[in-house]
């Protein structure tokens, strides 16, 4: 959980750099805005952890079996 | 400068409207521009034709199969179109309709090209008619068809974060879309800034598409506590076969084979045994409506086992859906809503006329207005389906009786045909044109 806070807090100020353009009828309402930009950074850093964490994984259980050989 | 027709002009070039047409998730339509100035549109950039739905459906009156089976469509073809390059201008259950039990996008111009980083403008709004409504029923195991119908932009973050129990918070989607919206929203009403955050806000596609995803596969896996025993009940009960069933669906298929109905009410439709039978005879497309959830479930999944051309809908007769919204005509009432060319009205008369206290007479004006023609079952007062709704009150209803009930109907239509199932039920085909 702590993970998570600080990198949605690290996107979420990453994210305030850039504009989106305005479009539509539709108000998107500012506690969705924010959500999003900390969603978003989380979303986004959890697939690149789960592929890290793979292949981290995956470097630990070829030593193992080297241990036991 | 239109936004709008370029937006338009590029999802058409791109043939992504045309493809999602042909597979039937979004409605068939035609570019009939040339025909705008033959019609006083010359200022039109572009015209559309379209089919038109038989029958409209609003979120406020589906099960929660329904009310899934929406959210996930409107998902998937989110997820295919930033696939593609485009995206949803916004996120409104109402642009959901159903083919049967299939849904059916019906919002053409919603669909325009995605600019990346974008936020989703429609995250509140998916949150308020989608989401928000199918945690109502998985969390809470309510169902949540008076609250919408109340308040048509659906159920908003920070009244539901309110009442979900704090051993429930811990779930990510809850606690992010539910319980940190509301917060972020409330501290920043409070605020009064207003949406200046929006011009600075970033979504990269990838983390977008990862929320889709994200949200589809919670609502996936949502599930209704008190839906677990309805099965069980169902087996139990038809297990049974009444003798009296095999009649009624020789009279109903006798009626519905006669009039060829494209379109038929099964009003107290159940788990939609007529229904089928209805359709078997040769109506297009039925219409069900029902007040028992439990009901609503095993003719969706009947409906949508069987592919049958059957819309099971929540209904409570005695308080239909009433037109309502801007000038209280943005939604339509359930009257003139569609042209039923046939209704069935079958185990149903009682618990109004009963149990909710109206009239006879005008129970039965309520349904002769619905549809020209039908069947409807009059379960006597001596049958044990009305023994039990007086079991625990006075008996108040001195002419509720057959006769009469023969009286009034033949006062207002002809009776085609009627006979008694058992001895305690008398079935009417009527026919008032």
């Amino acid at each position: 959980m702590q993970t998570k806070t600080m990198i949605s807090l690290a996107g979420f100020t990453a994210m305030l750099s850039l504009s989106a353009p305005a479009h539509a009828y539709l108000d998107p309402a500012t506690g969705s805005i924010l959500l999003q930009a900390a969603i978003g950074a989380v979303a986004g850093a959890t697939l690149f952890f789960r592929t890290s964490l793979y292949k981290v994984k995956a470097l630990f259980s070829r030593d193992k079996s080297a241990d036991d050989n | 400068m239109d936004a709008a027709a370029d937006n338009f002009a590029r999802a058409s070039q791109s043939g992504i409207l045309r493809r999602l047409a042909d597979q039937g998730k979004l409605v068939d339509f035609a570019d009939v521009t040339d025909q705008a100035p033959a019609l006083g549109l010359e200022r039109a950039n572009v015209l559309l034709s379209h089919p038109s739905i038989p029958f409209i459906s609003y979120p406020y009156e589906w099960s929660f199969s329904l009310h899934k089976a929406a959210a996930l469509a409107h998902l998937d073809l989110h997820l295919e179109l930033l696939g593609q390059g485009f995206t949803l201008s916004d996120a409104t259950a109402y642009n959901v309709q159903f083919d049967g039990v299939r849904p059916v996008f019906i919002d053409h111009l919603s669909i325009r090209p995605y600019v990346e980083g974008e936020i989703w403008a429609g995250h509140r709004q998916f949150c308020m008619q989608f989401l928000n409504p199918l945690l109502m029923w998985s969390v809470l195991d309510l169902s949540p068809n008076h609250w919408f119908r109340g308040s048509l932009e659906g159920i908003a973050p920070e009244d539901l974060a309110r009442l979900i129990p704090m051993r429930k918070r811990l779930n990510w989607t809850i606690l992010t879309h539910v319980i940190a919206q509301a917060a972020m929203q409330t501290r920043s009403v409070n605020a009064t800034k207003g949406s200046v955050a929006y011009r600075d806000a970033k979504l990269p596609r990838t983390s977008f598409e990862a929320m889709l995803r994200g949200l589809r596969s919670a609502i996936a896996k949502l599930k209704v506590p008190s839906h677990r025993t309805v099965w069980g009940d169902y087996a139990t009960n038809t297990s049974y076969a009444a003798p009296e069933a095999q009649a009624k669906h020789a009279f109903v298929k006798e009626m519905v084979a006669s009039v060829a109905p494209e379109l038929l009410y099964d009003i107290g439709c159940n788990s939609g045994d007529y229904s089928k039978s209805a359709l078997e005879a040769g109506a297009s497309k039925v219409i069900g409506f029902d007040f028992d959830h439990g009901a609503l479930e095993i003719a969706h999944r009947r409906a949508s086992a069987e592919g049958l051309n059957l819309l099971p809908l929540w209904l409570d007769a005695a308080n239909p859906s009433p037109a309502q919204g801007w000038g209280q005509a943005e939604r339509m009432g359930l009257a003139g809503r569609g042209k039923a060319d046939a209704l069935l009205a079958l185990a149903f008369v009682h618990h109004i006329a009963i149990g909710r206290n109206v009239p006879l007479d005008m129970v039965i004006d309520w349904l002769l207005q619905l549809a020209p023609r039908g069947v409807v079952e009059f379960p006597h007062k001596s049958d044990p389906m009305v023994q039990v709704l007086l079991s625990q009150r006075p008996d108040i209803f001195p002419d509720y009786d057959n006769a009469s009930f023969a009286a009034l109907l033949s006062q207002r239509a002809r009776i085609v045909k009627s006979v008694d199932v058992l001895p305690t039920r008398t079935l009417y085909w009527f026919d008032r044109t």
